[in-house]
């Protein structure tokens, strides 16, 4: 039985809806990665569950049973909200026993679980501190605990590294997953973070104008998004258009705007048909580094910036195309490519693939802001 | 002449030292980024340098000339701020062209730089919406356009991307470089985020606790860091205490638990406690015998889209973190499996332990 699942649920705010009719399921501790750009509804499917937005329409069921008429504390769902709310005038032990306190739970056993729950993230030493004595991650150990202070096992996250520094927000994410695990909680984390939503979840839903535009694993996700929207959003694509020339044994032939011809991986197209092209940009090859591939181009590289654990290219293509191929650092360091080389970017029939041309246009698929 | 010029600039809040003798020049046209973790006091600086708040000692230059005693309005800078911060009650187009008119910019002049900036920021089309109808990504390209219109040469940005989706924030810091670099302006930009900072300048400056760590390229400071601390802030590193062995004119043989390894740095002393660092994704496949090699089990692997994360236990309590692309020959290993590695001596740095100890130097 799923932990928790939503029944078509709907949710207007004025002209908005947030959530169109939407079916999701959260197994037994998982933990699921809701993706989505800001108005994708993600913190509304989150205080629905919560209990602290009623649906107009659809049901919620939290363990089998319909929690329509349950109040949010009776839940089993605890939300840690964004920026965690801690409250400043109160120590880090009052946070915590706050809930349980204010349900008139007996004191004894608010004492004994509010200690216990300070062990689990070690800061039984820091009971008498106030938030802002503590640092970015203390505080969301403690924001953690004090979402499960009442008892709940399943956990809604907002955003919960949203507020940290970047350093802070890989060593966080890694331990958030490690602590869900080591209790057997079942979470529900919102994030607008594609490689956090890809490196957490068992599973990532992504989200775009209240509906489900795909749910699977986070490699699912990531290599075989089903259309140009996902395509765009998780991971870093080249989104191009071309002209279908032919098809053969699930390869379609395509031309692109400079009148070069490429291999890309789809289903059945016309011939002529325009279409659009994603692919991923870490699979580009610049320099000829890694064996043959089925598609070459020609390109003069413009820029090069290092990102660390990659370099980020821009490239220019005949037809106006500029692509940015990631190269890992390791790569690069050994075979610099000045702005102005001549160069040849290569990659497989595999990497790149085919969507029909969306209906709307294209701007409105992959248009970011 | 330098664009800005910081001569040993203090600024305490109570008994806080916010910012302590901060020195740094920025040349003209220059793109330069300013990081470091909350309350390392990039933004006090920021505010310093727009004239927002008056430093206690130290001098700020532009151009050569004294800014002390001249007004924010004065400095000539464009501010862009986190919350971008737009008249929600103007149209993009009023809001744009507030700055010139005020200045008091002919009309013809002020109409051809807004119908400019529209262009530039690709929101042609949306000049008549107000603040509250645009997307975030779009709203702070306006407020971007806001800050450039007057004619200000100087652009300051605190945490311009920060409150914005990652997706959108990862296509708008290339814009926003291309901007300035286009238009031939100078930026100091404050953030906390490394990625953004390497994207984004041309030189970055570290800070930490009110005071500058270092600066430098983006990849000289990502590679060769000179401090501990940037190793650490800056990206994701092994940091190993280890011994050094010997160490002559080349290279150091350094021991991290039973494991030796060589590195392309010198002038240690052999006995000395160290710290040893090693990027994740600078560690690769054995293919030849030169270098560093290890062989160690694979605890843990965690997909990270163009990358696969692994913990490679090399022996009891030494763990390594390494980052494989997808498509090599180590982005298929398995849980358990006994695998072959190496590091080229010249990815393997070595700093003096710190005094403190590791936890109070990379922590905060």
């Amino acid at each position: 039985m799923p932990r928790v699942e939503l029944k078509g649920v709907s949710k207007r705010f004025g002209e908005v809806l947030a959530i169109d009719h939407l079916d999701v399921s959260v197994e037994d501790e998982e933990y699921l990665c809701v993706l989505g750009p800001t108005g994708s509804g993600k913190s509304t499917l989150l205080r629905i569950i919560a209990g602290l937005v009623r649906p107009d329409s659809g049901a919620v069921l939290i363990d089998g049973s319909n929690v329509d008429d349950v109040p949010t504390e009776k839940r089993n769902a605890a939300l840690m909200p964004q920026n965690y709310a801690l409250f400043p005038h109160m120590t880090t032990w009052d946070n915590v026993a706050y809930g349980p306190r204010s349900r008139g739970a007996d004191p004894g056993s608010v004492t004994d679980r509010t200690k216990e729950l300070l062990e689990t993230v070690h800061l039984q030493d820091w009971g008498s501190a106030y938030p802002n004595q503590l640092s970015g991650g203390m505080q969301q150990r403690v924001a953690l605990i004090r979402a499960l202070a009442s008892g709940a096992n399943t956990l809604l996250l907002d955003e919960p590294l949203g507020a940290l520094d970047a350093r802070l927000r890989l060593d966080l994410r890694r331990r958030l997953k490690k602590f869900a695990h080591a209790y057997d909680l079942t979470v529900v984390h919102v994030t607008h973070d594609q490689s956090e939503a890809v490196s957490l979840g068992d599973r990532v839903l992504l989200l775009r104008h209240g509906r489900v535009e795909q749910v699977g694993s986070p490699k699912d996700v990531y290599f075989t998004p089903r259309t140009v929207f996902a395509a765009n959003f998780v991971g870093e694509r080249a989104i191009l258009e071309g002209l279908v020339r032919g098809t053969r044994e699930g390869a379609v032939e395509l031309e692109l705007a400079g009148g070069e011809t490429i291999l890309a991986r789809g289903g059945e197209f016309k011939e002529g048909e325009l279409v659009v092209i994603a692919i991923r940009c870490e699979s580009l090859d610049i320099g000829g580094s890694s064996g043959p591939r089925a598609n070459k181009l020609r390109g003069k590289v413009r820029d090069v910036r290092p990102i660390g654990p990659y370099f980020r290219y821009s490239v220019d293509l005949p037809g106006e195309i500029v692509i940015h191929p990631q190269v890992p650092s390791r790569l690069a360091i050994d075979n610099p490519l000045a702005p102005g080389s001549d160069i040849e970017v290569s990659f497989d029939e595999g990497d790149a693939v085919v969507y029909a041309y969306p209906p709307r246009g294209l701007a409105v698929e992959v248009e970011a802001f | 002449m330098p664009k800005v010029e910081i001569t040993g600039v203090s600024k305490r809040f109570g008994n806080f030292d916010a910012v302590k003798d901060v020195s740094m020049t920025v040349g003209d046209g220059e793109y330069v980024s300013v990081i470091g973790p909350s309350g390392c006091g990039k933004t006090t600086l920021l505010r310093m340098i727009a004239g927002i708040l008056r430093q206690d000692g130290g001098e700020i230059r532009f151009e050569g000339i004294p800014m002390d005693d001249t007004p924010i309005e004065e400095r000539g800078v464009g501010y862009v701020f986190q919350d971008m911060a737009l008249f929600p009650h103007m149209n993009l187009w009023e809001n744009i062209s507030f700055g010139p008119k005020a200045k008091g910019t002919p009309t013809e002049r002020t109409r051809s730089i807004t119908l400019e900036m529209l262009e530039m920021m690709k929101l042609s089309e949306r000049y008549r919406d107000l603040p509250g109808n645009l997307s975030g990504g779009m709203q702070q390209k306006a407020a971007v356009a806001r800050a450039i219109a007057p004619g200000h040469k100087l652009m300051l940005l605190d945490e311009p991307l920060s409150m914005l989706d990652a997706r959108v924030r990862s296509e708008l810091r290339f814009e926003l470089r291309n901007i300035v670099k286009d238009l031939g302006l100078t930026a100091i930009h404050v953030t906390h985020d490394q990625e953004e900072a390497m994207a984004i300048s041309d030189r970055i400056f570290v800070m930490r606790q009110g005071r500058l760590v270092e600066h430098g390229e983006p990849a000289d400071l990502y590679f060769k860091p000179t401090r501990l601390f940037t190793a650490y802030f800056l990206g994701e590193s092994n940091i190993l205490p280890g011994r050094v062995e010997r160490s002559d004119g080349t290279e150091t043989l350094l021991r991290v638990r039973h494991q030796r390894l060589i590195a392309s740095a010198r002038g240690f002393e052999a006995g000395s406690k160290v710290a040893v660092v090693v990027r994740p994704e600078l560690i690769e496949a054995r293919g030849s015998d030169d270098g560093n090699c290890m062989r160690g089990k694979i605890k843990s692997r965690t997909f990270e889209g163009p990358f696969i994360r692994y913990i490679l236990e090399v022996e009891d309590h030494f763990f390594l973190k390494v980052k494989a692309p997808v498509r090599s020959s180590l982005g298929t290993l398995r849980i358990g499996e006994e695998v072959d590695l190496r590091v080229r001596p010249e990815h393997v740095r070595v700093y003096d332990f710190p005094a403190g100890g590791l936890n109070r130097e990379i922590g905060w």
